[in-house]
């Protein structure tokens, strides 16, 4: 199993779902839950450090 | 049950050994992927999200399987709940960015990511009672000066750490964070320690954390043409 890093939750967070590239086009599935979390999340992260420049 | 092919990564075609995720390769690229029940993926609670939330299980595992990469080769993260459809999409996608993928990859190789974040003083309640005016601005005066001192030494730490960087990429100012920034250096450097050094110079607190696989850096965005 790969390691389980020890990141704060919400540093984890910031980066793993907001960040990292985006795959657009038909070969992606689109996963309405996640792109609905991905809106909330950003809002949220906003709140907490402000929109990335 | 739908199932999906999970993208976690792009990196170089070699064998890796993920127990678990397995590399789709093509043109000496490759696509870390995983097959994986898209049930999982909805309906995920963001409010308050716990260490054992569906959502911060998935992520951290999200985040195990790019470090695994990271260790051995450059990597791509690729966002959280990218899905493809199957290993022939995989393909097309590596196949339609071939080159800028692989321009991507050159850039981050043999570097990581740190992040500093220099948090703004808590604001303590002014005490009125028994307080002059007078007094009341003489103290509120010195909470500037405070406060823009800080600030300018927050800044001054960036412009060094800067220099210390190949990239940085930062998030606007707010009133609680002076400093958030992610730094992107050479994994040989003693960048944290210096990070540190400069901070107590400096007289700032920070919070220094990594190293972290080049999410930061990430600002591209992957259409299959």
């Amino acid at each position: 199993m790969p390691e389980h890093g020890t990141a704060s939750l919400v540093d984890l967070l910031d980066r793993v779902v907001h960040r990292g590239a985006v795959v657009r086009g038909d070969v992606v599935i689109a996963l309405a839950g996640v792109e609905l979390i991905r809106l909330d999340l950003r809002l949220l992260l906003i709140g907490i450090g402000g929109e990335i420049r | 049950m739908s199932r999906g092919l999970y993208a976690y990564a792009i990196t170089r075609d070699l064998p890796l050994d993920l127990a678990g995720p397995w590399l789709v390769g093509h043109r000496g690229l490759a696509l870390v992927v995983a097959e994986v029940d898209l049930d999982r993926f909805t309906g995920l609670d963001l409010d308050e999200p716990s260490e054992d939330s569906p959502l911060a299980v998935l992520a951290r595992y999200h985040d195990a399987v790019v470090r695994s990469v990271f260790r051995h080769e450059p990597v791509l993260p690729l966002r959280f709940g990218t899905v493809l459809e199957g290993a022939d999409a995989a393909v097309r996608l590596l196949d339609a960015r071939h080159e800028e993928v692989s321009a991507w990859l050159d850039r981050v190789r043999g570097r990581q990511e740190w992040g500093v974040k220099v948090r703004a003083a808590q604001r303590e309640a002014v005490r009125l009672d028994g307080l002059s005016g007078t007094a009341y601005l003489a103290q509120r005066r010195q909470r500037l000066a405070d406060a823009d001192a800080v600030r300018r030494a927050a800044a001054v730490l960036h412009e060094k750490l800067g220099e210390r960087a190949d990239e940085s990429v930062s998030r606007d100012v707010t009133r609680d964070a002076l400093l958030e920034t992610a730094y992107l250096v050479d994994a040989g450097t003693e960048f944290p320690a210096e990070a540190d050094r400069l901070a107590a110079e400096l007289g700032l607190a920070v919070e220094i954390t990594g190293p972290w696989p080049p999410y930061s850096f990430t600002k591209v965005e992957l259409a299959d043409a």
